[in-house]
């Protein structure tokens, strides 16, 4: 069969109506609430997370460094615990004056 | 956007994206969420409208467009939107009335070539409107809309009324 030509291509396409847009559409859309973000431009918010994240990652860095070098302090560092030994078991040397020559 | 912009964009226009996304798609459900899906992005600025680059309407359409080329990649991973989709003629055309014979044959387009002709065929749009609407070069969207209407022009040929009715 012969091939339409333009005429007769426009005039069968215009045929084919579409339904109007459901009336729920325009309640779904306007209801949706839009999340604003008043006065934070969007370069703005975007650099900001990088910064965030940059920052995030430099504080993480520098707890895995730290605790790594750091060895474990020790257990007391001061005198409150301390003890005097009960059995001493003392002996006393004595050095005679010729020793000490 | 404000609420008052994005509904005076909805009034404006709702119409012409609702036809666009329901000729594109071929289902009225689809399309009212494509619709619902582009103005929401508008509204919540995610879709960003720089009217230097063109009117809203190109714009809105481009993204109704958009949000199409993502339902039909996820839905059919295996059939990607190639620049000369094939053409698969609608079966039993004798049986159907004009309107939904034009609905089967344009539906029956590759995507691409689809989406060019509505564009031109039903929303007037210039070729640097279809260009930008659907980013690509004015004259691929020449050789796009070419192919589609010469599809169409064998497809829809039993349906010509002087055709159809040689008596009457």
């Amino acid at each position: 069969m012969k091939p339409l030509d333009d005429e007769e291509l426009r005039q069968l396409l215009a045929q084919w109506e579409t339904p109007p847009a459901p009336t729920r559409l325009r309640r779904r859309v306007l209801s949706s609430s839009p999340r604003r973000r008043v006065g934070i431009p969007r370069y703005l918010r975007i650099r900001t997370s990088v910064a965030a994240i940059s920052l995030a990652a430099l504080l993480m860095l520098a707890y895995w460094a730290g605790a790594k070098r750091s060895p474990s302090p020790p257990a007391s560092t001061g005198l409150a615990s301390f003890q005097p030994a009960k059995n001493p078991n003392l002996r006393i040397v004595r050095i005679t004056e010729n020793e000490q020559d | 956007m404000t609420p008052t912009e994005l509904q005076q964009a909805y009034e404006n226009h709702a119409d012409a994206v609702f036809r666009f996304a329901f000729r594109i798609t071929g289902s009225v459900a689809v399309a009212e969420d494509l619709a619902h899906d582009c103005f929401v992005a508008l509204g919540r600025g995610s879709a960003a409208y720089n009217p230097e680059k063109g009117s809203l309407r190109v714009f809105l359409l481009g993204v109704t467009r958009r949000l199409a080329a993502r339902l039909w990649r996820t839905e059919s991973r295996l059939d990607p939107l190639g620049e000369d989709g094939r053409f698969v003629e609608p079966t039993s055309l004798e049986t159907l009335e004009i309107q939904d014979a034009v609905a089967a044959c344009v539906g029956a387009l590759p995507p691409l070539q689809r989406e060019v002709l509505v564009l031109a065929e039903y929303e007037g749009l210039t070729l640097r409107e279809i260009a930008q609407a659907v980013e690509t070069e004015v004259g691929t969207v020449k050789a796009r809309l070419h192919r589609a209407r010469e599809n169409l022009r064998k497809t829809l040929a039993p349906f010509a009324p002087a055709r159809r009715n040689p008596t009457a």
